[in-house]
């Protein structure tokens, strides 16, 4: 009999803890959820008069050997200190058929820089071109902690890009472009 | 009483073990947040949230129904309604940045708007949800799009309370409360086509009509005790204000209902004296106050009227022959049709279970008429009379609507519908059950109600949240896609407009806006227009937003039916448009434009 009372009562305890526990577990759930987004966001801009960031004025002609600049954005937001290298390339490329093959490519330049969680940083740069061509894709390749031996698109974390003439002639350099 | 010991001990034993299920199915969600965009929250929420959860509310039906002690049967609904709770609030629970595309970023923009004091809440026509939610936001220091979120949940835990007491108005019974709580937990108002669990002034002001529904249960059926009275009704006209304040046109169908209850109380006042609604209390002054607030309220906004005007004109229209609604509806269901979806099986997915309950329903206002001893009328007080009249009137709106195509309006009568259709299903099958459990074994009554709600539990719920099951992608608002399209808009280069895939990014910059009113000056480009060459539609430098979301939605739950996946991928292999912001699920390309 006194083994039933005391099971009963057990049971009665741990029924209410119970439920308790789950209004508990609720609330902390609903008044506490977790971020699972863990990412970077890679912006190209320019760098008005006024000082401030645009998404827009890209060159699009560039002498051989002229300076144009620009500016690469990188937001931290793996929620973990992040080691990045931003590796800029000129690429000749083909886009048939709705897909790109990149025929050439030549680095321009490479850029290490480590952020905090939510970290956001600038690298104002300046890009100098030197082999000629239309249509050539001035690429923006983002890695976390290393580069791998091929840079391209697949191995890339993040890829932005501005199409670019490059001509001999500078007289071809004005803003408007003409294409077949 | 069948009080034995250890029967009750098994019980208390099985739900203690329930609501250690829920708890695992919370952490398993919890744990377990979105990386990236899903497209079904279904088969992205982890299996072991599914099998505990399902656990946990079967375990909450079983109990309910065989316990006889009244406390375990609360412990049990409690159970399921957590549950239940826990389930409509999984976008929260899996760490979702927001849920709701559309019209719900509009909302949230127009919440900031009203929080950081930009606007006033009475330039919205139906500010009830945001100054709920800014509420909210305030006293527990959440982020805006969180307390939205937790708003609408708690709405829906407010439906299912309500709906589940007014079915215990209707028909009283052990039976009742179990019944109707889980008739409440399938929500069939929510139909994921003109009504969601997501932010929505219409749906939230639908669930919250239950309570408005269930205090007029309350109210007619008083008796003389004026001081209970008098808070009641006082409660009632606060919710009609309410109800006006979170949707006008919700208020406009409600008082169908109001209305066809004041006629019918006149009518057998006058006519048939002798049955049960001629002795209750009149909710004549109730239905006028409830117009006044919505005359007072829509005064000064010109909407409704507007809608009203125009779908009678064109519910004439369709009757003189040179009406739209047939050919809209025709439409719609070639789009399914293309995209694998027959309609038939679009239709019982969506309304297979609200159909059921729509019978059983109908069985019982059907037998209350024919029966001859006045049985259920004497059990029900009357008060089928009143849904019967209710339905009806809302039947003529749904038609209006329907023949008028009104912007898919008929659904949201449907809504309204359907939460009467809850409650009087719910009480015809507590009627059903109690009078069988005197004749038949419990043990099978039990197992085949119980059978009977786990499958209708499980085909409602399955359309709950928009998914490719229904051929709709998921809501899923990305913090990726938030924050990259406020990047997007912060580092916008001026005279630079935005045009995206099947829409504009115009919701988005709702949200940046904060201001009431729309986005303006956003659009699209076509799968043809893409394939065609991008830079040559444009003559000047033009912004193009592509998703995760975009591509998903798409290439899988649309299949390919506007945009195709080699489409969309060309976007990358087109001189002149240069891919300059990316996050992973948001990429913003600018588009040089073609010159002369």
């Amino acid at each position: 009999m006194f083994a039933g009372t005391l099971r009963n009562s057990v049971v009665n305890v741990a029924l209410v803890l119970s439920i308790v526990l789950s209004v508990a577990v609720v609330g902390f759930a609903f008044a506490a959820p977790q971020d699972g987004e863990r990412y970077s966001e890679m912006t190209l801009l320019t760098e008005t008069e006024d000082g401030e960031y645009v998404a827009g004025e890209y060159p699009e002609v560039f002498a051989t050997g002229e300076q144009r600049d620009l500016v690469v954005g990188i937001e931290n937001n793996e929620q973990v200190q992040t080691e990045y290298t931003i590796v800029t390339r000129v690429e000749r490329v083909s886009t048939s058929d709705g897909s790109v093959a990149v025929l050439e490519a030549n680095e321009v330049r490479r850029r290490v820089v480590t952020l905090d969680p939510g970290e956001q940083w600038y690298d104002n740069h300046a890009v100098t071109l030197d082999a000629t061509g239309e249509d050539l894709r001035l690429s923006y390749y983002l890695y976390r902690d290393g580069v791998p031996e091929t840079v391209n698109e697949e191995t890339a974390y993040r890829h932005t890009y501005i199409w670019v003439d490059v001509t001999d002639d500078p007289s071809e350099t004005s803003p408007s472009l003409v294409r077949s | 009483m069948q009080h034995s010991p250890t029967g009750s001990l098994t019980e208390r034993v099985l739900l203690l073990l329930g609501y250690v299920s829920l708890i695992g199915a919370v952490v398993a969600a919890h744990s377990n947040p979105a990386t990236g965009y899903e497209l079904s929250l279904y088969s992205a929420t982890p299996l072991l949230f599914w099998l505990t959860y399902g656990f946990a509310m079967f375990v909450a039906l079983v109990v309910a129904l065989r316990t006889s002690g009244d406390w375990l049967r609360r412990g049990a609904l409690g159970l399921g309604g957590t549950a239940t709770v826990v389930f409509v609030g999984l976008p929260i629970l899996r760490g979702y940045r927001f849920y709701g595309g559309g019209d719900s970023l509009t909302h949230l923009g127009w919440m900031r708007g009203i929080g950081s004091g930009s606007f006033q809440p009475t330039e919205l026509i139906y500010p009830g949800l945001h100054t709920s939610a800014t509420l909210f936001s305030n006293t527990f220091g959440l982020k805006p799009s969180h307390a939205l979120l937790l708003v609408t949940v708690v709405l829906s835990g407010v439906f299912c309370v309500f709906v589940t007491l007014s079915t215990s108005l209707v028909f009283e019974s052990k039976y009742t409360t179990t019944v109707a709580a889980f008739s409440a937990f399938l929500f069939l108002p929510i139909t994921s086509l003109s009504t969601f669990v997501f932010p929505h002034t219409m749906s939230q002001a639908i669930m919250m009509s239950s309570i408005a529904l269930y205090l007029l249960l309350k109210y007619v059926r008083m008796g003389d005790d004026t001081r209970s009275l008098s808070s009641v009704g006082a409660a009632l006209a606060t919710t009609s204000i309410a109800l006006v304040i979170y949707h006008p046109q919700l208020v406009a169908h409600l008082l169908t209902m109001f209305i066809a209850v004041s006629g019918l109380q006149f009518l057998f006042r006058r006519y048939r004296t002798e049955h049960p609604i001629a002795s209750h209390r009149t909710v004549y002054a109730q239905s006028a106050f409830m117009i006044v607030a919505f005359l007072v309220w829509t005064s000064n906004h010109g909407f409704f009227t507007g809608v009203i005007e125009s779908s009678i004109t064109r519910a004439v229209d369709f009757f003189r022959g040179n009406g739209s609604a047939a050919a809209s509806a025709a439409s719609q269901g070639a789009s399914l049709v293309e995209i694998g979806g027959s309609i038939l099986e679009i239709f019982l997915k969506l309304f297979g279970v609200s159909l059921l309950f729509t019978g059983i329903a109908g069985l019982l206002f059907l037998y209350s008429f024919w029966e001859k001893d006045g049985q259920v009328t004497h059990k029900t007080d009357g008060v089928l009379t009143y849904f019967v009249g209710g339905l009806s009137g809302l039947g003529v709106i749904f038609a209006l609507y329907f023949f008028g195509s009104v912007s898919e309006m008929y659904f949201r009568v449907f809504a309204l519908m359907m939460v009467l259709v809850t409650i009087v299903g719910a009480a015809a099958i507590s009627y059903v059950l109690t009078t069988l459990s005197s004749e038949r074994s419990n043990e099978t009554l039990h197992s085949v109600t119980v059978i009977g709600f786990a499958i209708v539990l499980v085909l409602s719920l399955f359309t709950v949240f928009p998914s490719t099951f229904i051929f709709l992608p998921s809501p899923h608002i990305t913090d990726m896609s938030m924050s990259g399209h406020q990047s997007a808009f912060g580092y916008q280069q001026d005279g630079v407009g935005f045009d995206g895939i099947r829409s504009g990014p115009d919701r988005y910059a709702d949200v940046e806006r904060a201001e009431p009113g729309r986005a303006r000056g956003f659009g699209s480009i076509s799968g043809e227009e893409i394939e065609a060459g991008i830079a040559e539609q444009y003559s000047s430098p033009r912004y193009l937003t592509v998703t995760r979301v975009d591509r998903e939605r798409e290439a899988i739950a649309f299949e390919e039916l506007r945009y195709s996946r080699s489409q969309l991928n060309s976007i990358s292999a087109q001189p002149g448009v240069n891919r300059v912001q990316s996050n992973g699920d948001f990429e913003l390309f600018y588009i040089r434009g073609a010159s002369e």
